[in-house]
């Protein structure tokens, strides 16, 4: 069994959770097991957290991209 | 004889005259001899040394004038010298000047580029942080928008997108 | 002494006795003038004491005239006798008697013989580069006489005539001092003035026929016109003659003449002869003597410089 952890904001919806771990499990196999942690500070999206591997979805962090393509695109 | 004696003249008469004669001649010797003669020799002797005297005072004073002279010229040639010495060393002293002043002026130049460009760098600095500043705040501000206006039906779509990727790939792209 | 006589000497002694008191009184006043000084009045008190200062003098000496008229009996009006030539002295030479005069002469002789010996031997050793005293008188004299020649004739006759008359001038005031002293001057007699006359002769034709050689001096006796020669040279030669003799008679003259004066004052004051005598003395033995001294030599200069003139200067 395969522990993946997603930390999520408080605007996801059960199902819409669900849907997730569901598509995921269809996608990477069936053996996972996730646990979700809450984390308002992402704003939005989620991070998975699988295989060691961490995927970033959040909004937060695609803010921080944002910042810093803004900010690298002005030294570029 | 009687011819004399016939004017009153006697042998005697003769007699006297010729030995007033010699005597006189005598006189005359003796005195030149003793007297006259050695004065004017003394005399003589003492213009020639009056003379020879004077010429070499001439002489000395010819070659005095001729040395005075000579220091003179030397004198005036020191001093040329001096003057040239002087004005030499007042140029060179100039030149240092100049030079000194150059190089500082150079080195308050480099001091002063490079205040301001540190200045500028601050400035950039400060600029740039500012812009991060903002962007930060713009973003924040963003952030905090996006909280309110996030909902449910955004998190779906991510999902998807999220999902479509890793279609595409076969693998998990990041 | 007869009467007379004391009452010339008492009368002198009055005067005497005025004018000493007058002398003491106005000395006094003058003393006594200070700083007001009124030219006129002092000049006019001065002569008077002056005045009695002589009136003392004469009243002595007029005294002492008669002291002595009184004790020698000599009288005025002695008797005089002179001679044209000096007295015949008792020396004798080769039989011959010498004239007073030619001794006195060499008597000059002597004195000056010994004078020049100490003179040579004592005092020109001590001559100094800058004459002083004595020394000065004797360089000036050279030098006067030395001058005084080449001026008189030329450069080289000068300087070979100025110890000649150096000589002679030092023989002439010797020979007026003898006359000071009452005795028979040599230059008195016309003998002694004769030789010096001939050495006169002698030394202008000397010269004259050194300088312009035997013809050349002929000619200067000439005259200017050969025509006129044989008739010039006997005239010029007796006038040369004339010359030793000219100046022998003259000194001669003039230093007889002084002497017969001495003897005539002496004798006509006779006892009265205190201090005149002297004090003219002053003047006819010894300044007379000196201007006929210094006349020979200028003449003797002369005639030679003219018998070596040459006719054309």
């Amino acid at each position: 069994m395969r522990k993946s952890t997603i930390i999520v904001a408080d605007n996801i919806t059960t199902p819409t959770y669900e849907y997730l771990c569901d598509e995921l499990k269809k996608k990477l196999g069936e053996d996972i097991e996730f646990e979700y942690k809450i984390d308002n500070s992402i704003i939005g999206g989620f991070i998975l957290n699988l295989d060691g591997i961490v995927y970033d979805n959040s909004i937060k962090t695609q803010l921080d991209r944002l910042k810093k393509h803004i900010k690298n695109g002005d030294e570029a | 004889m009687e011819m004399l004696e016939s004017l009153g003249m006697s042998k005697d008469l003769i007699a006297d005259l010729l030995i007033n004669i010699v005597s006189i001649i005598v006189l005359y010797l003796v005195v030149k001899k003793l007297a006259y003669n050695p004065v004017r020799k003394f005399l003589n002797a003492r213009t020639e040394k009056v003379e020879a005297a004077k010429a070499e005072a001439q002489k000395n004073l010819e070659e005095a004038t001729e040395m005075k002279e000579k220091y003179d010229e030397l004198l005036k040639e020191s001093e040329n010298a001096k003057a040239e010495a002087i004005k030499e060393g007042i140029n060179n002293a100039r030149a240092e000047a100049t030079e000194i002043l150059d190089s500082a002026r150079e080195q308050a130049k480099t001091i002063v580029d490079k205040a301001n460009k540190n200045a500028k760098a601050k400035e950039q600095e400060l600029i740039d942080s500012s812009r991060d500043e903002i962007v930060n705040l713009a973003i924040d501000a963003s952030a905090t928008l996006l909280k309110r206006d996030f909902d449910d039906a955004d998190n779906k779509r991510l999902i998807e997108d999220f999902l479509d990727s890793l279609k595409s790939n076969g693998d998990i792209d990041a | 002494m007869s009467t007379a006589e004391l009452i010339k000497i008492g009368l002198s002694v009055v005067v005497f006795v005025l004018c000493l008191v007058g002398n003491i009184h106005f000395k006094g006043v003058l003393k006594n003038f200070g700083d007001d000084f009124d030219k006129k009045k002092f000049k006019k008190k001065k002569r008077l004491k002056t005045l009695c200062f002589s009136g003392m003098l004469i009243s002595v000496w007029f005294a002492f005239g008669v002291f002595v008229t009184w004790f020698s009996g000599k009288h005025s009006g002695m008797h005089i006798e002179f001679s044209m030539f000096g007295d015949r002295s008792s020396v004798e030479l080769f039989g011959l008697k010498l004239g007073e005069t030619t001794i006195y002469t060499m008597i000059i002789v002597l004195i000056v013989l010994v004078l020049c010996l100490l003179f040579r031997f004592l005092v020109f050793p001590k001559f100094k580069e800058k004459p002083e005293g004595f020394q000065n008188v004797i360089e000036l004299c050279v030098e006067t006489i030395e001058n005084f020649c080449i001026n008189a004739t030329d450069k080289k006759a000068g300087k070979s005539l100025a110890p000649y008359m150096f000589s002679l001038a030092i023989y002439l005031i010797l020979s007026a001092s003898f006359e000071l002293f009452g005795l028979r001057a040599p230059t008195s007699d016309l003998v002694v003035t004769f030789s010096m006359g001939l050495l006169t002769f002698i030394l202008l034709n000397y010269h004259g026929f050194r300088k312009l050689g035997f013809g050349g001096r002929l000619k200067a006796m000439g005259g200017p016109m050969p025509a006129m020669r044989p008739i010039m040279i006997p005239m010029k030669i007796v006038s040369d003659i004339a010359v030793p003799i000219s100046l022998a008679c003259r000194l001669f003259g003039n230093m007889l003449g002084g002497m017969i004066v001495m003897e005539l004052l002496k004798g006509a004051l006779g006892g009265y002869a205190a201090g005149i005598p002297g004090i003219a003395g002053l003047y006819f033995n010894l300044f007379h003597p000196l201007i006929q001294a210094y006349i020979f030599i200028t003449l003797s200069l002369t005639f030679i410089d003219e018998a070596m003139e040459s006719s054309e200067e």
